[in-house]
C-alpha cells in the first residue's frame, strides 16, 4: 500500500541521521539537515528493497527538498540544494 | 628500446594485449546470463546498444531550441517534458522520467548526482568523464560558484545557484537562457549554440 502524503508543501523538515548499510538514497551531506519541502513528486518503488530485486517493495511517497548553503556550508551565498528523498527519510520539526 | 617489435598484435580487435577489467567481466557474465536464460535476445541487446550509441546532447538542443522560439511549447516542455516531446514524434516509452529546471536572470541551475552519476541521457547522450568524476560529485554541492567557474563560468554575485541533486529516478536537466540575439536565429542555427554542458548548467549557450 501507497503511503499518504504526511508532509505539506512549504513544510521546514529534518533528515533522518539514519546511517544503513545498505543501499539507500539519502546522501550523507544532508543527513541531520533542515530544509523545506517544495514539491511532492508523488508515489514511487521503494528503491531500498528494489535495489535488491525485491519484487514486492512498498511505495515510498518522495518530496523535493529545498537546502540553503547557508545552513549546509555556513555561506554568506543565497545559493541553494534540492534534492529528491522520500517521506521515511524526513521527520516533523516540533514548535 | 630499438625500433625492434617485441610486443605481439592480437587479430582480435577486442583483446588488443590487455587483461579485462573487473567490470568487464562482470559486463560479460552478466551479459551471456540474460541471453542464456533468455531474459533479453541479443536483437534486444542490439538495439538498446545502438538507442544509447545514436543519443547526444544534439537531441536536447534541439528540444530547448524549439522551446525559447515557442512559447507554448516551452511551457509544456516544462509542465510534462516527457509528454511534451512524446507530442513531437519521439518515442519517449524507454525514457526515465524528467524534469527541466528553467534559468532566469536571477536563477542559475545545475545538475549533479551526488549519489552515483543519474544523467539525462536519453537527452544528452552519455555523460561526460568528469560528471561522473567524485571531484564533481563532491565539490559542485559545496562550492557551485568555484567549479563553475572553473569551467569558464561565471555566475554573478547577484544571482542564486541552485543545484539539483538527482537522489532519486528523476533526472534533470537544465534550460539554460536564450542568449542576447537568438531570437532571431533560425532554429537549426540557435541549437547549435545550445551546448551539453549548458544543459549541465556548467556551461552558457555560446552564439557561433
Amino acid at each position: 500500500m501507497p503511503e499518504t502524503q504526511e508532509f505539506s508543501i512549504g513544510q521546514m523538515v529534518r533528515v533522518k541521521q539514519l546511517w544503513p548499510s545498505k543501499h539507500h538514497r539519502v546522501p550523507f551531506y544532508l543527513k541531520g539537515k533542515l530544509g523545506q519541502v517544495v514539491t511532492c513528486l508523488g508515489s514511487v518503488e521503494n528503491p531500498e528493497l528494489s535495489a535488491y530485486f525485491k519484487t514486492n517493495a512498498d511505495q515510498h511517497i518522495l518530496y523535493r527538498v529545498r537546502f540553503t548553503h547557508a545552513h549546509l556550508w555556513g555561506s554568506h551565498q543565497t545559493d541553494e540544494i534540492y534534492a529528491d528523498l522520500a517521506g521515511k527519510w524526513l521527520c516533523e520539526l516540533k514548535g | 628500446m630499438a625500433d625492434h617489435h617485441t610486443h605481439v598484435h592480437t587479430t582480435d580487435p577486442d583483446l588488443d594485449g590487455k587483461a579485462l577489467s573487473d567490470g568487464e567481466v562482470w559486463e560479460a557474465a552478466l551479459r551471456e546470463l540474460l541471453l542464456e536464460k533468455e531474459i533479453l535476445t541479443t536483437t534486444e541487446l542490439h538495439e538498446q546498444m545502438n538507442r544509447t550509441a545514436s543519443q547526444s546532447a544534439a537531441f536536447g538542443a534541439s528540444i530547448i531550441a524549439r522551446a525559447w522560439k515557442d512559447l507554448k511549447f516551452k511551457k509544456a516542455l516544462l509542465d510534462n517534458p516527457k509528454a511534451a516531446i512524446a507530442d513531437l514524434g519521439h518515442d519517449v516509452s524507454k525514457m526515465p522520467d524528467l524534469v527541466i529546471v528553467e534559468n532566469t536572470v536571477n536563477v542559475h541551475n545545475v545538475v549533479v548526482c551526488t549519489l552515483c552519476s543519474c544523467y539525462p541521457r536519453y537527452m544528452l547522450g552519455p555523460p561526460p568523464e568528469w560528471y561522473r568524476s567524485a571531484a564533481y560529485r563532491a565539490r559542485v554541492v559545496k562550492d557551485p560558484r568555484e567549479v563553475l567557474a572553473e569551467f569558464g563560468t561565471h555566475v554573478s554575485a547577484e544571482t542564486k545557484i541552485q543545484v539539483y541533486d538527482s537522489t532519486a529516478d528523476l533526472r534533470y536537466m537544465v534550460m539554460p537562457l536564450c542568449p542576447p540575439g537568438g531570437d532571431d536565429m533560425p532554429l537549426a542555427q540557435l541549437q547549435t549554440a545550445i551546448t551539453r554542458d549548458s544543459m549541465i548548467g556548467v556551461g552558457f549557450p555560446k552564439l557561433p
